[in-house]
């Protein structure tokens, strides 16, 4: 009786069960899925494609290191996408680049026409209007718009106001707006 | 109308970026590298705290191999049992009234010259005595220089005896009484009286470790404030800049600046000895942290914000006191401190470019984290009345960065290694006597 090989793409579950032992090829295979979306997360943050890829790297030595501490519970992408978040915060307060700015608070909405803007402006457009926005601005639009974080969870974060995360928000909003149609 | 960060969302959060070719291999290069590195760290801990063990282990030894604690003991032994000559007439008085039917003898273990606390009587002690005295000791009395030391009896009897200047164990005289209690006594082959001789020989052993024992038991209490040796400003300039594409894009620029106040800090301390000259110490620590931030955005308002930090810490310290004189006492100490954030409280002041006060937000918010660091001072204490010293401490103090809770930026987060003076008052209660009563 011949025995008949097949080779079965790994779950992700498997994946990281590999990874917990240091298996070096699931950590490789964990790494190609993810690497180019964490990236671009890391770039969003400090706008710099090179120190990008650095926050990238730590990002996933600290992953690897502390995979055993994945629960299960929840997604593994949001729970990596995690840490790639507070890395790359850890490296904005140590370079000191998260700043105060005004309170803006009226809202901001964009009519039909900016929006078809937004809609035909590539990802990496969007990027790039993004890294040209202050670091404070941009870190907070990023956690609050992007990540889904709450104002509150934000200030706690950046050891920042509430107020001031708020203030940020509004004022990074009329930024990038203006930047949008700026590039019409 | 859609919202603009819908938009940005839907468009960016599954966005991905091209990594270079190879870049799994940089990256597994840079984890190994790290690994090797967080061992090689690990190891230096370890190794630290195996030297450190090391050293408090070799002071305990030496210490207490020390002969200059073997004359402290001796010295504080004598002056229990040597009796002054203005002394002499009063224990004479009470030699006649004492009762010594069966008397204990109290002596100095160092010396031999009396007081055995393990309840030996004075007829199997005078025994002893008789065996080897029988040649000599009675004999020369008549031509020896007096000079007189008890013998503490039960029920706070002493009596008195003569000895000379160059006493023996192996020469103890007796006085008359002493005599004829001897002569009722049967007498002793040699080897009898060795092994008595041995038997007593042990007590007086047993009696010396109790004693040392005993002194380890020294404690104190006290109040401490403490302050870094500087405030702190700092102002930086950060250019931001967009390389999306390669090239340098400076957009904005902005100026911070800020102003760290002194921390000050409160505490009360206690201390156990653990060996003698070496203490534990341990208490509890409030901190004041104060900053001051201006930030000065191109083209915008001014904001500025001050911000409050409070602190509670346990320290952990050992120190070894390498001078311990009545008066003075110098010391160094090493040891660590955990501190928690209690709360952080800010106010930000916001001004229009003509200096108009725009708004003003107060807040409060909880710090997550602890804030451990590792101290090593030296410290000089002087006596003031009794056991109350006050005590001056310059130190060095290392505030370990906590990066996955990162504290809020004070003077320990911009300069970790701090220099600091500590005042304080310590009350030493006494360490408990060396006696066998």
């Amino acid at each position: 009786m011949s025995q008949e090989t097949k080779t079965y793409p790994l779950s992700e579950k498997v994946l990281i069960e590999r990874c917990i032992k240091n298996d070096e090829q699931a950590q490789r295979l964990l790494y190609d899925k993810y690497a180019k979306k964490m990236v671009a997360v890391c770039f969003r943050y400090c706008s710099d494609y090179e120190t990008a890829r650095d926050l990238m790297h730590d990002a996933f030595i600290k992953l690897f290191r502390n995979i055993g501490s994945y629960t299960g519970e929840g997604a593994f992408e949001a729970w990596m996408r995690k840490i790639v978040v507070n890395t790359s915060l850890e490296f904005l307060r140590k370079n000191d680049v998260l700043k105060y700015s005004l309170d803006i608070d009226d809202a901001v909405t964009v009519s039909d026409e900016q929006a078809s803007v937004v809609e035909q402006l590539s990802e990496q457009e969007i990027l790039k209007l993004i890294a040209e926005l202050p670091h404070g601005f941009r870190t907070v639009f990023n956690l609050y718009a992007i990540e889904g974080y709450s104002h509150a969870e934000i200030a706690k974060m950046l050891n920042i106001n509430e107020a001031s995360s708020r203030s940020q928000f509004s004022r990074a909003r009329v930024l990038l707006q203006k930047k949008i149609l700026q590039n019409r | 109308m859609n919202k603009l960060e819908d938009i940005v969302k839907q468009k960016l959060y599954h966005a991905e970026m091209d990594l270079p070719d190879g870049d799994w291999d940089v990256f597994a290069k840079k984890m190994s590298t790290e690994t090797k590195k967080r061992r090689r760290i690990s190891a230096m801990w370890w190794v630290a705290a195996a030297m450190l063990t090391g050293f408090c282990i070799s002071i305990a030894v030496l210490y207490n191999n020390s002969p200059l604690n073997d004359i402290q003991n001796l010295t504080a032994e004598m002056q229990e049992t040597v009796i002054l000559p203005s002394q002499q007439e009063a224990l004479q008085t009470t030699e006649h009234s004492a009762k010594l039917e069966q008397p204990t003898l109290k002596s100095s273990p160092k010396t031999h010259l009396a007081s055995v606390s393990a309840e030996k009587t004075v007829d199997e002690t005078v025994v002893e005595k008789a065996q080897k005295t029988e040649k000599s000791a009675v004999k020369e009395e008549p031509t020896l220089k007096k000079e007189e030391i008890p013998i503490t009896v039960k029920e706070e009897q002493t009596e008195t005896v003569v000895v000379t200047d160059n006493f023996a164990p192996n020469q103890v005289p007796v006085d008359e009484k002493t005599a004829a209690v001897l002569a009722e006594q049967p007498k002793l082959t040699p080897e009898e009286a060795e092994k008595m001789l041995n038997d007593v020989d042990k007590s007086f052993k047993t009696t010396e470790t109790a004693s040392e024992q005993n002194s380890f038991t020294a404690w104190s209490l006290g109040v401490t404030s403490s302050s870094a040796l500087f405030n702190n400003t700092q102002n930086k300039t950060t250019g931001n800049v967009n390389p999306i594409g390669g090239g340098p894009v400076g957009v904005n620029r902005t100026q911070r600046k800020a102003h760290y106040d002194m921390p000050v800090t409160v505490g009360l301390s206690v201390g156990v000895a653990l060996i003698p000259r070496l203490d534990i110490l341990t208490g509890i620590n409030y901190t004041y942290l104060s900053t001051k931030f201006s930030d000065i955005s191109e083209g915008t308002d001014l904001i500025d914000e001050k911000q409050q930090c409070h602190y509670l810490g346990i320290p952990l310290m050992l120190s070894y006191r390498f001078v311990d004189k009545r008066i003075v006492k110098c010391y160094t100490s090493i040891g660590g401190m955990g501190e928690k954030g209690l709360i952080r409280k800010t106010e930000a002041y916001t001004y229009s470019p003509e200096g108009d006060l725009v708004d003003a937000i107060p807040s409060e918010s909880s710090i997550d984290g602890m804030q451990w660091s590792l101290t090593a001072n030296v410290g000089v204490a002087v006596t003031l009345y009794k056991g109350l010293n006050i005590y001056f401490e310059p130190g060095f103090t290392w505030y370990i960065p906590n990066s996955s809770h990162p504290q809020p930026e004070t003077m320990r987060t911009k300069n970790p290694y701090n220099l600091s003076l500590t005042l304080g008052l310590r009350f030493n209660f006494d360490k408990t006597k060396t006696t066998n009563k």
